[in-house]
């Protein structure tokens, strides 16, 4: 029994053990957590649906919900939901590289190289008669030669929420133009309480939102136009707040998560309508929301609408069954968009029909945001992509943060981003 | 091993090979076992993939990772003709113009300080070499969420607050003065230099002492004058291999950049401390473009390769004693 391992042994064991680790480690990312729903005993076909790791509980268990549904109403075709944590963006993109991509994912954005490398395919047929019950502003972004080729899962507006609170303590009213803005951010700085927290750079969205807000959009088609007085005029006003150091910096979450707004670090925040739950957790009702203000006469309010859309890959071996499944899923199947919507989280229901049919977004803070949505929801331009906008954004912070002359800098970058825009393929 | 073995008479059968390559292949065999696995990983996932990359950087490759759609030198024309990444090369030259010679004494005036120690030398040794084994990510967060958070309750702010400012700094997004670099770079300096002080103090400790009692016989009576004339010479090809590592972890630097800088959901933080990795990061993970991706990963390998040389040239790595008293 005491033998001493010979060397053979030894050589035998360690290869074994190279082997076994090797071929373990074969069996896909560990980290990512998949699940196949658990009816497919004798589906035919299986697809892969990729998820971002969404943060509110229940959402992993309500996708695989989901998918088991989809497979007891069409037996032969299994779905393994893929929840993808941490970067999710760079892991889609490699994934599509390969064969091996999922057939169904979820994106922000549909890039003109995007869909010249097949990696989404047109989803008209799976929109279907629905289509007209998805708001037109929505979808626009991921229309390419008259096809769209997403289906919007989740639609988040962002706009600036405030602690009613802190507001009737210091006598300030919701602005209504950029400066009323400013100078609220200014009257609710004191002590440990700065007026505004836009992201931790101090900047955030807003030298995109602001110039927004003063009636430019930035691109127009395959135009760029923010070399233009009203941007110049915008980013000098966002350089006075920047300077006035009232907006919050280096906090410990970043502008997405509402905690700035919660331990009362900032007074005013601009964030998505996904914290209202847990803002409505912490703060009863001191708080409420407001587009931001349009930046003078002639400008406009904003409500920034972002979200989440499904695509289907183009190199995907089973197109027909995917465009079934999203169809099911994501069009036809609204009490899952209601439960996916507002069950977990808080957003808006991408069906027009379904968000007005939704209880929880008729009470409250809710309410208002929606109809800020409705009447402000201003849609990112889809060639601002952030290629297009690197240029720019490489201007703002110098613009705003360095000092450089506004309307120099802004020519100069205009031209690269010009340039990078004519290089994106016309579809 | 099995090498000086002699020569196993083999009597007769198939093989016709030269006996000393007969009384070799135990040996032999051993040898391919043990590293094939490691050589076959080396030219698949890291040869093949730097060649296929060569190539994809020559083509128009967005969105995909074939070949075929031919673009000749556009991609690094487009990298070199744009002031980002131009100017993402210039930022990472100063850094490592400045990172390099600060760990560089840092480690090495920590060695001489540890391996003087009577006492203790084991404790300060491991507390010194402990950061090592922490993570770029985890020690990013803790300078970026602790140490220089924005907040007044921020470590760097409360100082500043004993100190008599008041207003809270937000570090990492002030660029003007560039306080951000002090994040960025006291950050790396504790993540780093216990390690090079690792190598000088093996280096120090490698000088045998008759050397030292020779010279003080010989009249170097100041400590100075016995680590200029014994320490500094014996520790030279220490020296030139901690410069090597340290200028090619300076010109990767990507980790505690992306973790600290980047801060919206899209994009990856402004132009201020963005390097080349992060740019190209952006520009193959985050625009798929895989050829300009590839383009820019080859001209800082370049760039390494050159800043490489540069300093074996003028420090002389790998001349040997004989060559140097020519």
């Amino acid at each position: 029994m005491d033998r001493p391992l010979s060397r053979r042994g030894l050589l035998k064991g360690s290869v074994l053990f190279v082997a076994g680790a090797a071929v373990s480690a074969c069996g896909g990312d560990p980290l990512a957590k998949t699940k196949t729903s658990p009816a497919a005993g004798n589906a035919k076909i299986t697809l892969n649906h990729w998820y971002h790791e969404y943060g509110e509980e229940g959402t992993q268990q309500a996708a695989l919900r989901y998918a088991a549904d989809f497979t007891k109403a069409n037996p032969d075709i299994a779905v393994k939901v893929s929840w993808i944590p941490g970067d999710y963006g760079t892991k889609w993109t490699a994934a599509v590289l390969t064969s091996d991509g999922p057939d169904v994912y979820e994106v922000n954005d549909v890039s003109p190289d995007m869909v010249k490398a097949e990696q989404v395919t047109p989803l008209d047929d799976v929109l279907g008669a629905e289509k007209s019950d998805f708001d037109a502003k929505v979808l626009a972004p991921y229309t390419w030669g008259g096809k769209v080729y997403a289906v919007p899962m989740v639609v988040d507006p962002m706009l600036v929420f405030y602690r009613t609170s802190l507001f009737q303590k210091a006598g300030v009213a919701v602005p209504t133009t950029f400066a009323e803005f400013a100078a609220a951010a200014r009257t609710l700085t004191a002590g440990k309480q700065k007026g505004l927290f836009v992201g931790n750079d101090g900047i955030g969205d807003l030298g995109m939102l602001v110039p927004w807000s003063n009636g430019n959009l930035l691109v127009e088609d395959r135009e760029i136009v923010y070399d233009d007085p009203k941007v110049v005029e915008a980013l000098t006003a966002l350089k006075g707040l920047h300077d006035s150091k009232v907006t919050l910096q280096g906090y410990s979450t970043d502008w997405w998560d509402p905690g700035a707004l919660i331990t009362g670090a900032a007074a005013m925040q601009w964030v998505g309508m996904w914290a209202v739950p847990g803002m409505t957790a912490e703060l009863g009702d001191d708080f409420g929301a407001f587009p931001l203000p349009a930046f003078g006469p002639g400008g406009r309010q904003v409500v920034n609408m972002g979200g989440w859309v499904q695509v289907v890959n183009g190199k995907s071996a089973h197109l027909e069954a995917a465009k079934k499944y999203v169809r099911w899923l994501w069009v036809e199947n609204t009490a899952a968009q209601t439960d996916w919507n507002l069950g977990y989280g808080f957003h808006i229901p991408p069906r027009t029909s379904a968000a007005n049919a939704a209880d929880k977004l008729r009470t409250g803070q809710a309410q208002k945001v929606m109809e800020a949505a409705n009447t402000h929801g201003v849609k990112q331009p889809a060639l601002w992509t952030p290629e297009v906008r690197q240029p720019y954004d490489d201007a703002v912070t110098a613009i705003v943060k360095k000092d450089a002359d506004p309307a120099k800098t802004l020519a100069e970058a205009a031209k690269r981003s010009q340039d990078i825009l004519d290089k994106v393929p016309t579809l | 091993m099995t090498t000086a073995a002699p020569a196993r008479p083999r009597a007769g059968g198939p093989h016709r090979a030269p006996a000393r390559w007969a009384s070799r292949w135990p040996a032999w065999r051993a040898f391919l076992l043990l590293t094939l696995p490691m050589v076959a990983g080396l030219l698949l996932f890291k040869y093949v993939a730097i060649g296929w990359g060569l190539l994809l950087s020559f083509n128009d490759a967005r969105g995909t990772i074939s070949l075929g759609s031919w673009n000749g030198l556009d991609n690094y024309r487009r990298l070199l003709g744009d002031p980002a990444f131009t100017r993402s090369l210039v930022t990472i030259l100063v850094f490592t113009l400045f990172i390099v010679p600060v760990t560089f004494a840092l480690a090495l005036g920590l060695a001489v300080l540890v391996n003087r120690l009577r006492g203790g030398r084991a404790i300060f040794r491991t507390t010194f070499f402990i950061p090592t084994a922490v993570s770029y990510v985890v020690g990013a967060l803790v300078w970026k969420m602790s140490l220089f958070s924005g907040t007044p309750s921020g470590v760097a702010n409360s100082l500043a607050y004993l100190l008599g400012y008041e207003d809270t700094i937000g570090w990492v997004a002030t660029v003007d003065p560039p306080l951000y670099w002090i994040v960025l770079v006291t950050v790396r300096l504790w993540l780093q230099t216990g390690l090079y002080m690792i190598l000088f103090l093996a280096g120090i400790q490698q000088i045998p002492a008759q050397l030292y009692e020779a010279a003080r016989v010989d009249g170097a009576h100041t400590e100075w004058q016995l680590f200029r004339h014994i320490t500094w010479p014996m520790l030279r090809n220490t020296s030139v291999a901690v410069t090597l590592l340290l200028i090619i972890n300076a010109f990767q630097a990507f980790d505690e950049f992306y973790n600290i800088l980047a801060s919206n959901l899209s994009g990856l933080g402004s132009a201020d401390g963005r390097t080349p990795l992060i740019y190209l990061f952006q520009t193959a993970l985050g625009e798929q473009n895989y050829g300009a991706g590839s383009a820019g990963a080859f001209i800082v390998t370049a760039l390494i390769v050159v800043f490489t040389l540069l300093q074996g040239r003028f420090a002389g790595f790998g001349r040997t004693g004989e060559e140097e008293g020519r």
